[in-house]
């Protein structure tokens, strides 16, 4: 369907209208056990008309792919823009629709097409094979996802952008057993903007062997002790912290109470940007499109505005919000490139897309020397925060104590909580870049209607100071 | 939609080679999403979607597929054949899978729930005089969805049912708010009115500073939305079968004998509700009541066919996620007029917020109050509370902490809406626990 002319020939009157197409492909596959499980692959394919009229935005979408089927989608969003205009909540021109012409392609190097599915299959059953060190290990999965993302829009001001992406991610699992003991590991489910080498079969065995003998370290493993310690953060816990009590309450249409309702509000206010110490002098956060293989690359957000980088917090200051040009110009204040759909079938919200926390010069090692007494987290397996997003409470698969300077016993169900801003204004030491890895999440969830957005987060290894540390249910 | 779905079903089935067989499950809805801040209108977005899933089956090799679907049939063909024939494609490169669902015929079903409700064009002009001076953040839906499953070998089940659902929060000047969700199928302005009224009552009550709580434990009545929010819990490694069997699962203790829960404990999946179709994804019939927890001991996990044979199981038809469709909590003896005498002191927590897991294997889970929740002193409410965590296993809570529950149950409506709009919804009491532990 040439949609340029589709557009043209809409049947309304709109002040602006665009049309946005999105394909998506996504591939699942799972061994467990030594067999091949679950084999499924989704093609999500639609259309979304949106329409500017009288300031009020409204949407219309379909998944007929007819032009008869856009049209009516078209008719039926400029009668709901007309009927709501009267009751809208802000009335916005199409200056927060920007003309924009480009392209994004993702990299990677090899491509879905070029691995055979047996191959994939027999990869992941392999893994799961090299995951089951012992047998105490009751139960071992790998599972592969494959995402593959054509968007294309085309607007009356003469909008013409199409991007695609590439996403992968790879998880793996051994549960381990002992009598009543249970203990599961992973490897912390890198998400990427990645091709199939993702799962080129000798790195998953090399993970696996390791995910599996850390699964057996934890049944014999301590609870993790109970107290106000210092607490190091592996990049695979960090990037959940980042997301939960940086992204989030960063993002403008949250602090201007769209989404009060559902996934909260925020305790930041419009007038902390520039004032508020949001953390350490160490910490620097910032909205980064441009990290190659990171998932939320991209040229543009998905009404046209052009992405760049941007500092969030510098120094520790809170400079800049998370928000699209429909909020930055209901707040009258600056955001970023970040109006973003899940899908055809939802319309555009501010979401993070990568938020990431910029390296420094401690290194890992130094980090540990430095700690009379703490405790080494890594890789998220609970998350909860409050719908302001003060109060959370995490959770990590595996730590180690630190004990005058080493790293000593393993310890299981080591969880920890606080405070958004005192927890960041804790923050001791930065890592450096030999710490620094991707990762992200295909499945961070907001909005009315629901949405699921893919987001990335690239990070060190961090220490924090006096944080209250708890292990298991006695 | 339906001689659409059955004509493409037809179509496919003829379609088929040698002993090849397709289960085909629509997912459909025509949807008005209408979003709404300081009772204006943020955002409206209408949706004409449908998504048909394959369960393909040839030579012990299963491959799932999903494809778009829509109202022009010959596109739906077209995209229909292409993806059988990617099917057998993946299926060749598959190997044998020893636990490959049956595709059975046993039985069908046709269910048809019309509704009454404003036009999509319509609904501000019913709401707008009513939420006049109110801060009202929230999510009008309303619409039509469809459930449908047919499969060559002459299956045939269909559930269409029109309803709405008004999600809605309303906010003090400070931001404090209480939560009215109103969902049916026959829109009464005198019931939104009623809610409303009882909403705009909670609201006064929040107008006075919050009281701060230390941690610790305390008495608190959950009244049924927040009840229900524990129940929602239990879809995720909790009844599951194959969670249990993969030894990640809150149940384990229970079912290994470790725990106990109370005897007023009765948990139920109980689809003479009619809220949700019988059928799952597979056109398997769930039985129309199954009991989960009786009186506190355990009677069934949910066991879906592939789990019933990996793990040599009677299956109960349970979905292949094996979450809970149409729970039921059985009711109590507390009188809803007696709740806040029989607290006396603690807290009413209406809702709960973001629950997680923070110990799975031991049940427990950490959460949030939020919404209109109080303090409450000798039977009476006293001032609201500043937003709690909490962190509590469900052996306390449901098992020895747990004082009773309320002699009625409400519906509580699934408000899910990632990818499609969800069906069905919990019956849940409210109850009251003793000692509940809140950590910060």
């Amino acid at each position: 369907m040439n949609l340029k002319q589709c557009l043209e020939a809409l049947p309304i009157q709109a002040d602006w209208v665009a049309i946005r197409e999105i394909r998506e492909e996504i591939t699942s596959r799972t061994a467990r056990n030594g067999r091949f499980d679950q084999n499924a692959v989704s093609v999500d394919h639609g259309y979304m008309v949106e329409v500017l009229i009288d300031g009020q935005f409204a949407y219309a979408c379909t998944n007929t792919h007819t032009e008869k089927a856009i049209k009516e989608a078209a008719k039926k969003a400029e009668s709901l823009a007309k009927a709501m205009a009267s009751y809208r909540l802000y009335p916005f021109t199409s200056s927060v629709r920007p003309m924009a012409k480009g392209s994004y392609t993702s990299p990677f190097k090899i491509s879905p097409a070029q691995v055979p599915v047996s191959e994939c299959v027999d990869a992941l059953v392999q893994t799961t094979k090299a995951l089951k060190v012992s047998d105490k290990i009751v139960n071992a999965a790998a599972h592969a996802l494959i995402i593959d993302r054509d968007s294309y829009m085309v607007s009356s001001n003469g909008s013409d952008i199409s991007q695609k992406s590439l996403m992968t991610e790879v998880t793996l699992t051994a549960t381990a057993q002992d009598g009543s003991e249970t203990q599961t590991r992973t490897n912390g489910a890198p998400f990427r903007q990645m091709g199939m080498e993702m799962f080129a079969k000798d790195d998953l065995l090399k993970t696996a062997e390791r995910v599996g003998r850390e699964a057996l370290d934890l049944l014999t493993a301590e609870n993790c002790p109970t107290g106000a310690f210092d607490l190091v953060l592996a990049p695979d816990q960090m990037y959940l912290q980042i997301h939960e009590s940086i992204g989030h309450p960063l993002e403008l249409d949250r602090i201007l109470g769209d989404e009060r309702n559902y996934a909260g509000w925020s305790f930041v206010k419009p007038s902390d940007f520039g004032r508020l110490q949001y953390g350490s002098p160490l910490l620097n956060v910032t909205f980064d499109p441009f990290v190659e293989g990171e998932a939320a690359c991209y040229a543009f957000d998905d009404v046209g505005n052009k992405a760049g980088l941007e500092y969030l917090i510098k120094d520790g200051l809170l400079v800049r919000g998370l928000g699209s040009l429909e909020s930055q110009e209901r707040l009258s204040m600056s955001g970023t490139s970040n109006a973003r759909v899940s899908s055809w079938n939802r319309p555009p919200i501010d979401r993070m897309a990568n938020i990431n926390l910029e390296p420094s010069t401690t290194s890992f090692e130094d980090m540990i020397a430095q700690i009379d007494d703490g405790i080494y987290m890594s890789t998220n397996r609970s998350w909860s925060i409050d719908d302001y997003r003060n109060k959370f409470q995490f959770g990590c698969e595996y730590a180690r104590r630190i004990e005058k300077g080493r790293l000593t016993a393993v310890l299981k169900n080591p969880n920890y909580r606080g405070v958004s801003v005192p927890f960041w204004k804790s923050l001791k030491a930065v890592g450096d870049r030999n710490s620094y890895e991707i990762f992200g999440s295909p499945n961070c969830g907001k909005g009315e209607p629901n949405q699921v957005i893919r987001v990335g987060h690239a990070m060190p290894t961090c220490w924090f100071q006096g944080v209250d540390v708890f292990g298991g249910a006695k | 939609m339906q001689d659409l779905f059955q004509a493409f079903s037809k179509s496919l089935f003829q379609n088929l080679q040698g002993d090849e067989v397709l289960s085909l499950a629509l997912t459909a809805e025509k949807s008005l999403f209408m979003r709404l801040n300081q009772a204006k209108v943020r955002q409206v977005t209408s949706v004409n979607q449908g998504v048909v899933t394959f369960t393909f089956i040839h030579n012990q090799r299963n491959v799932t597929y999903y494809i778009p679907f829509g109202s022009d049939q010959a596109t739906n063909l077209e995209i229909g054949l292409k993806a059988l024939d990617r099917c057998r494609e993946e299926a060749r490169q598959l190997p044998a899978d020893p636990f490959c669902p049956e595709i059975t015929c046993k039985a069908n079903s046709e269910e048809h729930h019309k509704g009454s409700f404003p036009g999509d064009t319509d609904w501000m002009d019913a709401l707008s005089p009513k939420l006049k001076g109110l801060d009202c953040a929230g999510l009008l839906t309303a619409g039509s969805v469809v459930r449908a499953n047919m499969n060559s070998l002459g299956q045939s089940h269909w559930f269409d049912s029109d309803s709405f659902c008004a999600d809605f929060s309303f906010y003090t000047p400070s931001q404090k708010a209480v939560k009215l969700v109103y969902a049916d199928k026959t829109w009464s302005p005198e019931i939104f009115g009623q809610k409303l009224d009882f909403a705009k009552e909670q609201l006064k009550h929040l107008e006075t500073p919050n009281k701060i709580l230390e941690p610790g434990r305390y008495r608190t009545y959950f009244a049924p939305d927040a009840t229900a929010g524990f129940l929602s819990m239990l879809s995720w490694n909790g009844v599951s079968a194959a969670s249990y069997h993969q030894g990640q699962s809150a149940f384990k203790p229970l079912k290994d004998g470790e725990e106990i829960l109370s005897p007023l404990f009765t948990l139920g999946e109980d689809f003479t509700q009619g809220t949700t179709p019988r059928f799952n994804s597979l056109g398997e019939l769930a039985p129309k009541a199954l009991p989960i927890v009786e009186k506190g001991t355990l009677k069934n996990l949910l066991i879906s066919t592939r789990s019933a044979k990996e793990y040599t199981l009677d299956g109960n038809y349970a979905e292949e996620g094996e979450g809970l469709r149409s729970p039921r909590i059985e009711v109590g003896t507390l009188r809803e007029a007696d709740v806040l005498q029989r607290l006396g002191t603690g807290l009413y927590v209406s809702n709960v917020h973001y629950l997680n897991w923070s110990d799975l294997n031991k049940g427990r889970i950490t959460g949030m109050t939020r919404y209109a929740c109080f303090w409450v002193e000798g039977g009476k409410i006293m001032s609201p509370i500043k937003d709690m965590r909490f962190d509590e296993t469900l052996y306390h809570f449901w098992g020895k902490g747990l004082l009773g529950l309320t002699d009625e149950a409400a519906l509580i409506p699934s408000t899910d809406s990632y990818d499609h709009r969800s069906v069905g919804g919990s019956f849940a009491p409210g109850m009251l626990v003793e000692d509940f532990s809140y950590t910060l």
